[in-house]
């Protein structure tokens, strides 16, 4: 009783002899889970197999006659596939070191001492059925940017493929013409761990003055335009799919030096005791570190938990605590690191001139609103 | 069966006895990496390898330790070997950083396999006998030292989707120097940790640096650094991805403070720069930097002792003058090999290569 033939995942192939016993090579099928899946010869000759057994699992001959590779074009990469093979009564199985990938084309290669013949076959595993990956939001979620526009986040459906950001994504002129040289293009791609937001910032070089891309190139938008982030359809999915294709179209406004200031912010406190707190801001603030930057902590100290709401163009905030809200003074904590989508935060402005004084420093880690709730 | 717990229970009792950690701090352990990173030499055959999804920079003992002549190192065709040898098409390999040990000469491969969030990482090293082999780290002389990662806010269950991309890391005295940015606010620190690593009030003692540079503070991102003494003074050269290439003394970094670094040489837009070596050529000291649209750089030291940086405004390149080697074309990586050679990876429309030069 074999243990491959027990699991019922896999069909018989080719045939061939061998010391005239016949010898089959067993794949796996296409629709089964490859994490597990290896490929198996069976019915070998003991007295073959007796020099494997005795050289054990230091052996590395095995490739010499079975061995597995990727098909690439219609070809099989010379270099084998690495992996663990392993004996079981008179048969030798192959599991690779990582496990086979969903669409990609394998071979099985099979020659036998003494066969001139190379025996082979071919699987590739089946790739689910699944939705088209799409950009859910791009934030800023306005319709307008500052001059001095520093940042975007392109939320995914799906998780992403990684590598390859900067050659998918444009952003395009009046003209249509595509913007040379806009992005910070960084090797590592600043993902979440998910791969399912991008974080794109435009070249600080063309953004702080004096520095030389700027100089050369001029800002990368130009206040009173107009101008249009492509994310194209070249752009793929983790499995290897093109994305569908989206576009945002963006005017330019001056640029923005204000650094955020919490005191000109609007609190509203719970209007009762399952009601939100609410907060508005003059101008719109980063949208993924008012996820995590804004506490609000009771009079005990203790920072309550519950859910957050980022309101339209992400000039509001909004608070539901897990547990109703208790009458009482509360305090809202804003961490100084929160910045507007220029890259100006309540600590400091984006772009310091060192010669010149300063508007504003915050040497504090926190900046603190206080609200009763009656 | 009863063969097999037994060959398993023999084999968990020298994973006890071996639990003590050596004279680096270094324990058995399993290594888990989530992310294919920078990697850097230090003492003895250490290898430190950063993970940016993890913010943590790992410390493993590579046992490779053994003094060689350093033969000339020459792959053709390394991206699709170790795509075959992995069983995906060559498209889903990174290879994400080089490193070569200083003492044995082999090249260390920083490589994901699929480009997605489940990508495998791992470690490929390519030995004195030609092959390239996995680097196993499922039982290996290992420490952690885990970067201070803003927290999620207390008590409210959000999850803290910030990260801490590491773009470089080079050790040199007692210390790993890591060079990163956030994918959330803008800012770029310089670390270093003192290695091996201590722990202070349950954390890892982490410096902190933040750069400017010229008139402008700047809190762009240190492509890449490199350790160079000027005046018999440790410096640290940095260029940045706005292409400046900027020197600060290591004595000037004091924690939490700003450090204002001299601006040396622009080296144009355009570009960024990737790697960075320092060496003697003919009894004078060079760098070598190369870049993703310019070449690789072979710049002179001469006059590096400056005191004024460039401050005035500019158009092409200035300071330093460099030649750009115009027969090194594609080089994504790029590492000494010994105080003549390097060994490069360079990418063409053939695919990936390793191949050793003479230093120019």
């Amino acid at each position: 009783m074999r243990t491959v033939a027990a699991t019922n995942l896999a069909f018989w192939m080719s045939i061939v002899t061998f010391a005239g016993e016949p010898v089959e090579i067993e794949i796996p099928r296409a629709n089964v889970d490859p994490t597990n899946a290896q490929c198996v010869v069976h019915h070998l000759p003991d007295s073959f197999l007796q020099q494997y057994r005795d050289a054990g699992a230091q052996s590395k001959g095995w490739r010499d006659w079975f061995s597995v590779h990727v098909v690439q074009q219609d070809r099989p990469v010379p270099t084998a596939m690495a992996g663990e093979y392993r004996i079981r009564g008179d048969s030798v199985g192959f599991r690779p070191r990582f496990p086979f990938r969903r669409g990609v084309g394998y071979i099985v290669r099979v020659n036998l001492p003494g066969e001139e013949e190379l025996r082979s076959d071919r699987f590739t595993f089946l790739r689910p059925a699944a939705s088209q990956a799409r950009v859910e939001q791009i934030y800023p979620s306005a319709d307008v940017l500052f001059g001095n526009h520093l940042r975007f986040y392109i939320q995914f459906s799906r998780p992403m493929s990684r590598g390859a950001v900067y050659e998918n994504i444009e952003l395009l002129n009046e003209q249509g013409d595509p913007v040379e040289a806009p992005f910070l293009m960084l090797d590592e791609e600043l993902w979440d761990p998910d791969q399912k937001r991008l974080t794109l910032l435009f070249d600080p070089g063309r953004v702080k003055r004096e520095l030389l891309p700027r100089q050369e190139l001029g800002p990368a938008i130009v206040e009173g335009r107009t101008y249009v982030l492509k994310i194209k359809d070249t752009l793929q999915d983790a499995t290897g799919r093109p994305i569908k294709p989206y576009q945002k179209r963006y005017k330019i406004l001056p640029p923005d030096v204000t650094q955020p200031k919490p005191k000109k912010w609007t609190v509203a406190p719970p209007t009762g005791p399952d009601q939100p707190l609410q907060i508005q801001f003059p101008k719109s603030l980063d949208w993924a570190m008012l996820h995590r930057v804004l506490r609000v902590v009771d009079a005990d100290g203790q920072a309550l938990a519950g859910s957050t709401v980022i309101g339209k163009h992400e000039k509001s905030w909004q608070f539901t605590p897990d547990n109703k809200w208790a009458r009482g003074k509360y305090r809202i904590l804003i961490d100084s690191h929160l910045e507007d989508p220029v890259g100006n935060s309540i600590g400091r402005p984006f772009e310091v001139d060192l010669l010149r004084p300063v508007e504003r420093t915050v040497p504090i880690s926190h900046v603190v609103l206080l609200f009763t709730v009656r | 069966m009863i063969r097999r717990v037994l060959f398993g229970a023999l084999l968990v009792l020298p994973a006890v006895f071996a639990n003590a950690a050596d004279s680096n701090g270094l324990k058995e352990g399993k290594v888990e990496l989530k992310s294919a990173g920078a990697l850097a030499f230090g003492p003895n055959g250490i290898l430190f390898i950063g993970d940016s999804t993890q913010a943590t920079v790992f410390a493993i003992d590579t046992k490779d330790s053994k003094q060689t002549d350093k033969s000339a190192i020459n792959v053709k065709g390394i991206g699709a070997a170790i795509a075959g040898m992995l069983g995906v098409e060559e498209s889903q390999i990174l290879i994400a950083d080089m490193a070569i040990n200083p003492i044995s000469g082999n090249v260390y491969l920083s490589v994901a396999r699929g480009r997605g969030p489940d990508a495998q990482v791992l470690i490929l090293r390519r030995g004195a006998n030609g092959e390239v082999e996995e680097l196993s780290l499922d039982s290996v002389a290992c420490a952690e030292a885990k970067l201070p990662n803003a927290p999620a806010p207390g008590g409210t269950g959000r999850r803290n989707l910030r990260s801490q991309s590491i773009t470089d890391l080079e050790f040199h005295g007692d210390r790993i120097f890591i060079a990163g940015l956030s994918n959330e606010e803008f800012a770029s620190t310089l670390r270093s940790i003192p290695f091996p690593f201590k722990k202070v009030n349950k954390g890892i003692s982490v410096e902190i640096f933040h750069g400017a540079h010229g008139r402008f503070e700047t809190r762009s991102p240190v492509r890449t650094f490199t350790f160079y003494d000027i005046a018999k003074e440790a410096h640290i050269l940095a260029a940045y991805t706005c292409t400046p290439l900027v020197k600060f003394p290591v004595s000037s970094l004091d924690v939490g403070e700003k450090v204002l670094g001299t601006t040396i040489a622009e080296l144009g837009n355009r570009n960024r720069p990737l790697d960075m070596v320092a060496y003697q050529q003919g009894g004078e000291d060079f760098i070598l930097l190369s870049n993703s649209a310019r070449g690789v750089m072979k710049i002179s030291t001469s006059g590096i002792d400056r005191k004024d940086g460039i401050e005035e405004k500019i158009s092409g390149t200035s300071g330093q003058s460099y030649e750009t080697l115009k027969d090194l074309v594609g080089v994504m990586q790029l590492d000494r090999l010994d105080m003549k050679r390097a060994v490069v990876l360079i990418k063409d429309d053939s695919g990936q290569h390793l191949k050793t030069i003479d230093l120019p």
